[in-house]
């Protein structure tokens, strides 16, 4: 309820809203219901070919799908009159089932998949519907494309001379670099001295909350780095492996050199990366916690000031942990190089995924680099992506750099559950 | 008296910290951080005065204070 609260403390976010599934032929008694509540209802008849989402309509309360028997309520509105997953429905409603809109189609754009809903759901029952059709989708249109995952990766990383990840997040053939966006990465610190990062981490952008000094002894943080905003052409023969190559790197060391946080030590890097006013907020840490208020205001204060806050899902191959799980903090799921989940990765409340199998990256010098696999290195892959978007147009910040990065996903054929929109893609 | 714990004190978003920030100090939670942009008060308190806390007006949540872990660095996953 705490949480809920939360939630409903600032409607733009729109994780809040409900799905009404109406009972078998009862769409139009539905749709009538809800006026009659005194809701201001859209109905997608009205739009051309059925696209249309609830963002589109102006200030209506509710948009109704008749064609799929479902309504998508915004949260205030579901809120007044008292609706929600846990309201007992009458006998002689026309509603099957209210269910919370975030697990699908998590944090307000569901114009696509509707629009997809629309035309592939005409003849489908309501109970296939959810992430089902999605899913299907996906997997026809990787039928159509005939083509194994696998082998692109390692053909493109032949030619183009960079980690698999980078490739398969389609990197090395962005134009933008991450200038003029900082990156704060939430972790263990950083190899202040590594000759990848020579110029990149003036003092002023360093800060241990751990009572350590900043220079990582653990080698998590340094690898997460490289991956966010490591250089564009390693010297000698290693390959790219960072993506925001010219972005503000801030180095908040909220975990000790063992890999614990320590007392507030990530809420104290949280406040301070916002303050910063970092576009992007990167953390690769995970506890058990059912979803935190605290990290979850954080997440939305992050939003409200146009920064988006960026966290691993956890590798327990369980529900997504904390501070993943508060749904104003993007979560990412681990992808091995073939493209499928990997076996461990949290699952559940998932936004995107990105490459966190063997993924090569910086670490403490002396040996300077190594390989490292879990969700910690799938986050920064979706962090520095989000650097790049973030360059591209000044309008990318917050909510609507979160709602880009999963508009532009590369779908894949699982569930919404196991990868969210699909594999992270650069621009 | 009870053990004391560490807490964080989330406010709700209608409501500044330093309204707060004094009412909690005065029922005898001893502050660690006020972290404004975020909202929350972090600190250390008995478990009757955390939850005394949780009726003061612009407290949205009291929760002992979460910890998270990434595993020792030769952990094989991270």
């Amino acid at each position: 309820m705490l949480l809920a609260a939360l939630e409903r403390g600032d409607d733009s976010f729109e994780t809040g809203r409900f799905l009404v599934t109406f009972k078998e032929g009862a769409a139009e008694e539905g749709l009538q219901s809800l006026g009659a509540q005194g809701m201001r209802v859209a109905d997608a008849r009205d739009f051309d070919g059925q696209a249309a989402d609830l963002e589109a309509v102006g200030d209506a309360d509710a948009l109704v799908f008749p064609e799929i028997g479902v309504a998508v309520v915004g949260g205030a509105a579901a809120q007044e009159r008292s609706m929600s997953v846990s309201a007992e429905i009458a006998a002689d409603s026309p509603v099957e089932s209210i269910d919370p809109e975030h697990f699908v189609f998590v944090a307000g754009t569901p114009g696509e998949y509707l629009r997809g809903f629309a035309q592939e759901a005409e003849d489908a029952p309501n109970e296939y519907l959810r992430g089902f059709l999605r899913a299907a989708e996906t997997i026809i249109k990787d039928l159509r494309e005939a083509r194994q995952p696998q082998l692109q990766v390692e053909e493109e990383a032949a030619v183009l001379g960079a980690t698999w990840g980078l490739n398969a997040c389609r990197v090395p053939q962005s134009a933008r670099s991450g200038a003029g966006i900082k990156v704060a990465v939430l972790d263990t610190g950083m190899d202040l001295g590594h000759p990848d990062f020579v110029g990149r981490l003036p003092a002023g952008q360093t800060q241990s909350f751990v009572g350590q000094p900043v220079q990582d002894l653990h080698s998590h943080g340094t690898h997460c780095i490289g991956t966010a905003c490591g250089p564009r052409a390693p010297a000698g023969s290693t390959p790219r492996y960072g993506i925001g190559f010219r972005s503000s790197i801030f180095v908040g060391k909220v975990l000790t050199n063992s890999g614990s946080s320590v007392d507030g030590s990530v809420l104290g890097g949280m406040n301070w990366a916002i303050a910063n006013r970092c576009e992007v907020i990167s953390m690769s840490l995970s506890g058990r916690q059912s979803p935190v208020p605290a990290y979850t205001s954080a997440g939305q204060k992050a939003l409200n000031n146009g920064l988006l806050m960026i966290a691993a899902a956890g590798n327990e191959a369980l529900p997504t942990g904390a501070p993943a799980n508060s749904p104003t903090i993007m979560s990412v799921a681990s992808l091995d190089s073939n493209l499928r989940p990997s076996s461990f990765s949290n699952f559940g409340k998932i936004e995107i995924a990105g490459p966190g199998r063997d993924v090569f990256s910086s670490v403490p010098r002396p040996t300077r680099y190594g390989f490292k696999s879990g969700t910690s290195m799938a986050c920064p892959h979706v962090a520095g992506c989000a650097a790049l978007w973030a360059e591209s147009a000044s309008g990318l910040r917050g909510l609507a750099l979160w709602n880009r990065l999963r508009a532009t996903a590369r779908p894949l054929p699982f569930s919404a559950a196991r990868v969210g929109a699909g594999l992270v893609q650069a621009p | 008296m009870a053990d004391k714990k560490r807490w964080v004190i989330t406010a709700s978003d209608d409501r500044s910290l330093k309204d707060i920030k004094k009412r909690v100090t005065e029922s005898g939670f001893d502050i660690d951080q006020v972290l404004d942009e975020i909202g929350c008060i972090t600190g250390v308190a008995s478990d009757d005065v955390a939850e005394s806390l949780r009726s003061v007006p612009g407290v949205a949540d009291v929760s002992p204070e979460p910890s998270v872990d990434i595993g020792p660095p030769d952990a094989p996953l991270s």
